[in-house]
């Protein structure tokens, strides 16, 4: 392995459960068989072991519960990143799926405007609903005619209503030139739906949780005077690999910890220069006697820029890497669930996926 | 529902002989009966464009 001269490091004193960051190279990497770093040959493989070593720490959620960033330490990439790829893809939302379109006198086209729908947030709890019984049939397999609306199902539907047209404020300044002061409904929101309950569906909600959108502030389209949309919008349960309306989070990603090694003492000058060449926070100039010295403070804020090897001097005695098995999760939700609620969910598909695979090789092996 | 192509009264307070046309120049909707003229009852201009008719389409949000 070719290493530069420019680094101390050797390979034996690095940590083999890091990655080690170069100026130009990554070193150390998940391509060299060290995958699984805790994997040991000579002993045979213990599940409850293995899951004892996993530590969960939450780091900080949001008071509103929708991003949450929390610690998974001692589990292996891919596990991490199946966790990720299932919050994605796999975890069950609601979202508008078929609209019943009566009037749309906007300049926005039929099928922008249904599109636009269905991306809508909503706040709703998935678990009390069914998936859908049938595949969605293309609009271009059957063609948009439709003679009656469906009344859809209390266990596998949510139907929302909008009925906005645009009319002149007749009390409008005469100079005025802001459509929101000239027009009522000049643009409508995502307010504007209202939620029309099938069956017994309104008692299954109170107040607080009554299906609506995640927020009301989402401009859907704008109007003029004369200009109507009206829509009944039925809403079912599905998953982000189907299509990414029913993602549930607007993010979910991991990154490493990043660990910052000072191997000689870095003071005044140069001590200031290495504070001002990582992300605030990182660096912290400690008095220790006369002398103002360099210590790391916080590595967990540093982005790994790596802005620290442009500089000769201390590129010679910085170390940077990542510790491979410290995963920091980053969790936005789009409002449905609670990002905890969100992981939690995710576990459990996991499961259920597990227990379909050991299923099948058993299978197998009969 | 109203299935036909040409756009029908729009509400059905509107008597049947009567059709909903939009100005070409204020936008706003005419109620124009046979032989009336055809004239903006707001602004007085003279083109009026058939109102799209209030018929159930389907699509997919996707």
């Amino acid at each position: 392995m070719v290493k530069k001269s420019t680094t101390k490091t050797t390979e034996p004193d690095f940590p083999s459960n890091e990655i080690l960051m170069q100026e130009e190279v990554v070193l150390n990497t998940y391509d060299e068989c060290t995958d699984y770093i805790e994997y040991d040959d000579t002993k045979e493989f213990s599940i409850p072991e293995y899951c004892d070593n996993i530590h969960v720490a939450m780091v900080n959620e949001s008071e509103d519960k929708m991003t949450l960033e929390f610690d998974i330490t001692h589990i292996e990439a891919p596990i991490a990143n199946a966790l990720r790829r299932v919050l994605i893809a796999e975890v069950p939302t609601m979202a508008l799926e078929k609209i019943y379109l009566y009037q749309n006198t906007s300049v926005i086209q039929d099928e922008v405007l249904c599109h636009r729908l269905g991306l809508l947030p909503l706040c709703v709890d998935p678990r009390g609903f069914q998936f859908p019984t049938e595949k969605v049939v293309g609009i271009n397999e059957k063609g948009v005619d439709c003679d009656e609306e469906p009344a859809g199902d209390a266990t596998r539907n949510l139907i929302f209503k909008i009925n906005v047209s645009c009319t002149k404020n007749r009390n409008a300044l005469p100079n005025s030139t802001d459509p929101k002061t000239l027009y009522h409904h000049s643009s409508v929101y995502s307010g504007s739906f209202a939620w029309v309950p099938i069956g017994d569906q309104k008692s299954n909600y109170t107040d607080s949780t009554t299906p609506r959108m995640v927020t009301d502030d989402i401009l859907v389209a704008k109007l003029r005077p004369g200009q109507e949309i009206e829509a009944s919008c039925h809403a079912v349960k599905g998953i982000g690999r189907d299509h990414a309306k029913f993602s549930p989070v607007a993010t979910a990603s991991y990154r490493l910890l990043p660990t910052i090694r000072l191997n000689a003492e870095i003071t005044g000058e140069a001590a200031e220069r290495l504070k001002s060449v990582f992300s605030e926070g990182v660096i912290e100039i400690e008095k220790k006697g006369s002398k103002r010295v360099a210590v790391v403070k916080d590595a967990r804020k540093d982005t790994c820029s790596r802005n620290v090897f442009r500089h000769e001097d201390l590129a010679k005695v910085v170390q940077l890497g990542k510790n491979k098995q410290h995963f920091i999760f980053s969790v936005e939700s789009t409002g449905a669930l609670k990002s905890s609620e969100l992981v939690v969910e995710a576990c459990k598909v996991m499961e259920t996926k597990c227990r379909s695979l050991r299923k099948q090789i058993q299978a197998l092996i009969k | 529902m109203d299935g036909s192509a040409t756009p029908g009264p729009g509400q059905g307070h509107v008597k049947s002989n009567s059709m909903i046309y939009i100005c070409g120049e204020c936008h706003g909707e005419n109620e124009i009966k046979p032989k009336d003229a055809i004239r903006c009852r707001e602004c007085g201009y003279r083109i009026l464009y058939k109102k799209r008719c209030r018929k159930l389409m389907v699509y997919d949000a996707r």
